[in-house]
């Protein structure tokens, strides 16, 4: 796409008014992929803003099915959903409010060889959004955005405590400072807080979720400048704190890069 | 201004906690001697995060401020 329609105009008039946005920013936005990990709580809010802000083209990655305990955070099912594949009625729901974009889903859990064919159909490098709820997803989806050298935006939340980031990997001189999501929790770290475990308030949620779906536009849009800096946000007193990732000079996956059968064990996606 | 003591001991915070701990104190010993959890956990020292392979040789310093906290993954 190379240019805007008049309509275009004025359903994106709101953020091109932003003075380093503006039309090419709403390009580019129109223009990038992007592939989404896990449509729970994480995955339906940034689903959601990213085909509003006009992103057409997304690839949604989840084998769950809608459940009665969703409801609350998940804000794209309803209670008549429950049971049906989630990416099945988050496309749905999404192309019923932007019918424009193209939406493509894939109903199985995230595994290398899913994720290299998918992603031979793009024509530009998606921007990947990991939204899932495991610890083996989260090392599986850093090691692919590492070996593809794709930009890396991961969310995370369990009851109050929500952690974010961002990398872009297709610049070797940025990761080579702030490392990877497995530098910061190598491949053996045992992460038990969970949102099935820890309980989480879904507002907290969109929260998380709604910084990821910031985050990657202002990638998309070229107006980021945080890269390789984890933000973790205390949803209890509001309070956000920031660290610089450092690169881990004993990473197996971006420093010294060997692939596992161990990173292969994925199983839930959100 | 803090610092080393003739003891030997330095000044630091860990989780916005002022403490004092012995000189040449490295993380992983300053987790195990606070009685924090050594597996799930990541460490920013004065706001950089230190890779765990690093904790053995990461010394403590004075007025280090120390933050430890888990690993979250749900989404």
């Amino acid at each position: 796409m190379n240019s805007l329609s008049s309509l275009d105009y004025i359903q994106y008039s709101r953020t091109m008014l932003l003075g380093d946005i503006g039309e090419a920013g709403q390009l580019a936005i129109m223009n990038s992929p992007v592939v989404i990990i896990g449509v729970g709580g994480l995955g339906n809010v940034v689903a959601h803003y990213l085909a509003a802000a006009g992103v057409q083209q997304i690839l949604l990655i989840d084998h769950d099915v809608v459940e009665l305990s969703n409801l609350p955070r998940q804000l794209l099912f309803r209670a008549s959903d429950i049971g049906q594949a989630k990416v099945n009625i988050a496309k749905s729901a999404l192309s019923d409010a932007y019918p424009q974009i193209n939406i493509d889903v894939l109903a199985q859990p995230i595994t290398s060889a899913h994720f290299n064919q998918l992603v031979k159909r793009f024509t530009v490098k998606p921007v990947v959004f990991d939204c899932t709820d495991n610890v083996s997803a989260r090392q599986l989806i850093n090691q692919l955005c590492v070996q593809h050298q794709l930009t890396l935006v991961s969310g995370a939340i369990s009851a109050y405590q929500g952690q974010l980031f961002c990398i872009d990997f297709s610049h070797s001189h940025s990761h080579s400072y702030s490392g990877c999501y497995c530098c910061l929790y190598p491949l053996d770290t045992p992460i038990m807080q969970n949102c099935t475990q820890a309980g989480v308030f879904g507002p907290a949620v969109g929260i998380i979720a709604s910084m990821q779906a910031l985050v990657g536009l202002q990638h998309i849009c070229n107006t980021f400048t945080k890269y390789g800096v984890l933000h973790r946000f205390n949803a209890q007193d509001l309070r956000w704190q920031y660290a610089n990732m450092s690169q881990d000079p004993q990473c197996e996956v971006c420093h010294q890069y060997p692939f596992t059968d161990h990173q292969e064990r994925s199983n839930d996606t959100n | 201004m803090t610092q080393t003591d003739p003891h030997g001991v330095i000044t630091l915070h860990l989780n916005g906690v002022e403490q004092q701990v012995r000189a040449n104190l490295n993380l992983a010993e300053l987790l195990i001697l606070s009685d924090l959890p050594t597996q799930g956990v990541a460490i920013v020292v004065n706001d950089t995060v230190v890779p765990r392979s690093r904790w053995m040789h990461a010394v403590c310093q004075a007025d280090d401020n120390i933050t430890v906290f888990s690993a979250v993954a749900g989404g």
